[in-house]
């Protein structure tokens, strides 16, 4: 289902949510729709999905959007980032979702046992008691059974383990090819093999809509961690590494800037470098806009700001009598 | 009627029933009526009439009060308690017209309000021709179930209309009390109040008494028994002597048929195109 937006807009009162966005989605295109929170994600799929009003125009398959809201309801497929809190049991939900689809029970029941769920033995439970994993799995059960010819799916893995996860990426792999997908996350994992272009929202505006593969050169860091005998501090210092403990060094980089550093790294240092990791990092860096130069910041530095003992780690490391920075903190 | 149509009502039912609701409104109206028949009023002849007609007469009085509680506190919050559960994203991003959610939201909270009634009065019906041995005045019960239900419809459009309004489930619960207090308020002792306050013209006065749909089931209700009755105030006795009692008893039923549907159609258009979550 072809997806073409033109100056759509939402406010909600004085705060404008969405600010004239324009884009274009092929039927069969599979489309990350990434951003900060609080960037308009969840709201451009509420519109997407026919539950919000908005200004300017939607056409959905080539039908104007609400007012030919009928020919494209059945084709379209949502999931919410949270399921209903509600007490309504499972079977009720399952059964109103099987009447509303023109499925059965049964098909509902075999795609939620691709999850580990036994709908039969949840059934009398109530929506609200359900944890949000299984909620989630039960939602996304339902959604992959139907053929639709859009999915739109809201941080559809948040609360999932990693078995559901892998489940989830092989049954999404055998859905149709001309169905349509516009998936909102934050995972590398999602991003990478799902999806063949992105969406970027910053503050209700689109900023990037292209291939992944650009997108991701320029957002998706990995963490270069170094540890080298003493007296290679200034080089590590000219590229921008900050000092940890034990001789440790690391730095934040983007894809595209991976390969170059590591390869002057090693021509610089040889056998100076005693070790070396390259982790990458699982959520894409959506805040900041990427750098334009190899001048390290905070920014850079996602992981570390999060690390449970960023005590051990020498955020400014004071000048050493030589005015080199102290290795040990 | 389609799929999604069913769905919409089987699902609010469901919500109804788990709800205890319906239940509680059974109770209300069995209460009323087992009261009025343990009272002894069915032996009053102070009025001039006794049985069931009697009880009846009773009953709707206090109905009238009632009815529009139990419709507003029942109703108001059921499209805005959707919205804030997530309820209204799970089912209205599938293909479920929002016309068949808000429609089988309403039919199934009328019917829920109704159907005790219809219940409790054929009950009554029953213990009189069979327990009293009289005879049932199929008149009056079938006037008094066109009005109660006319009534009733009256305040789910109202309480349909506050709630697709409504930004949150509390506010959506205070709006639906004042206008209850309002309603009831209206019937006569705050107008009387205004009249003498501002000096308003007396047309005026019952002009606006009769905008209120609890005052118009109140007096076809009532001046279907005895239109000279002490009990129908300052208003409805104002009106029950210059109009028929069958003209008292078309007000009755129109107006706060008509009050509903306007309140129903302004929900459905701003439910219709408005957001949803």
């Amino acid at each position: 289902m072809r997806i073409e937006a033109d100056q759509l807009s939402k406010c909600y009162r004085r705060l404008e949510a969405l600010c004239d966005i324009t884009f274009k989605v092929d039927s069969g295109c599979r489309v990350a729709l990434v951003g900060a929170n609080g960037s308009g994600k969840s709201t451009l799929n509420r519109v997407l999905a026919g539950l919000l009003s908005f200004r300017g125009s939607l056409r959905l398959g080539g039908f104007e959007q609400p007012t030919e809201w009928a020919q494209v309801s059945r084709g379209r497929v949502y999931v919410p980032q949270t399921a209903p809190q509600s007490n309504v049991p499972v079977r009720e939900v399952v059964q109103a979702f099987a009447r509303v689809r023109g499925l059965t029970v049964e098909q509902l029941c075999c795609m939620a046992r691709n999850f580990d769920l036994e709908l039969s033995a949840i059934e009398a439970a109530p929506l609200r008691t359900l944890s949000g994993g299984m909620r989630q799995k039960l939602l996304l059960s339902l959604a992959l059974a139907v053929p639709a010819k859009l999915y739109i799916l809201d941080e559809p893995t948040a609360s999932l383990d990693v078995y559901a996860r892998e489940r989830f990426f092989e049954l999404f792999s055998e859905l149709s090819r001309d169905a349509t997908l516009v998936l909102c996350s934050h995972r590398l994992e999602e991003v990478r093999p799902l999806v063949d272009s992105v969406l970027h929202l910053s503050e209700g505006r689109l900023v990037y809509q292209g291939g992944v593969r650009g997108f991701l050169d320029a957002r998706a860091r990995s963490v270069i961690e170094v540890n080298v005998a003493p007296g290679s501090e200034s080089v590590l210092r000219a590229r921008g590494f900050r000092a940890g403990a034990g001789d440790w060094w690391m730095r934040s980089v983007t894809r595209g800037e991976k390969p170059s550093l590591l390869e002057e790294l090693l021509r610089e240092l040889g056998a100076r470098v005693r070790d070396l990791n390259v982790r990458e990092l699982e959520g894409l860096d959506c805040e900041n806009e990427p750098p334009d130069d190899n001048r390290s910041s905070e920014n850079e530095f996602p992981e570390w700001r999060e690390r449970p003992h960023e005590s051990e780690w020498q955020r400014e490391p004071a000048p050493g009598p030589e005015g080199e920075p102290r290795g040990d903190a | 009627m389609s799929a999604a149509w069913i769905t919409c009502m089987r699902l609010d039912l469901g919500e109804v029933l788990r709800s205890r609701w319906m239940l509680l409104c059974l109770m209300v109206y069995s209460v009323l009526g087992a009261l009025f028949v343990l009272v002894g009023m069915r032996e009053s002849n102070v009025l001039g009439f006794t049985g069931l007609g009697r009880v009846l007469f009773s009953l709707c009085h206090a109905l009238v009060l009632v009815l529009p509680l139990l419709a507003l506190t029942g109703v108001g919050p059921a499209i805005v308690r959707g919205r804030e559960e997530g309820v209204l994203e799970l089912w209205l991003s599938q293909p479920v017209p929002r016309t068949a959610w808000l429609a089988g939201v309403s039919l199934v909270r009328f019917g829920a309000l109704l159907g005790p009634l219809v219940l409790v009065f054929v009950l009554l019906a029953l213990w009189t021709r069979f327990g009293l041995g009289d005879a049932i005045p199929w008149g009056f019960l079938g006037r008094a179930l066109a009005l109660c239900a006319c009534l009733l419809w009256s305040f789910v459009g109202l309480g349909i209309a506050l709630s697709v309004y409504a930004t949150s489930l509390a506010r959506a619960t205070t709006l639906a009390l004042l206008l209850w207090a309002l309603s009831v308020a209206l019937i006569d002792f705050a107008l009387i109040g205004a009249l003498l306050r501002w000096r308003l013209p007396v047309e005026w006065v019952l002009g606006l008494a009769l905008l209120n749909p609890v005052q118009d089931a109140r007096m076809a209700l009532l001046a279907g028994a005895e239109p000279e009755l002490a009990i129908l105030g300052p208003v409805g006795f104002f009106a029950t002597t210059r109009f028929s009692p069958s003209a008292l008893f078309a007000l009755g039923a129109l107006w706060p048929g008509l009050v509903g549907t306007a309140a129903w159609l302004v929900a459905w258009r701003r439910f219709r195109r408005g957001d949803v979550v």
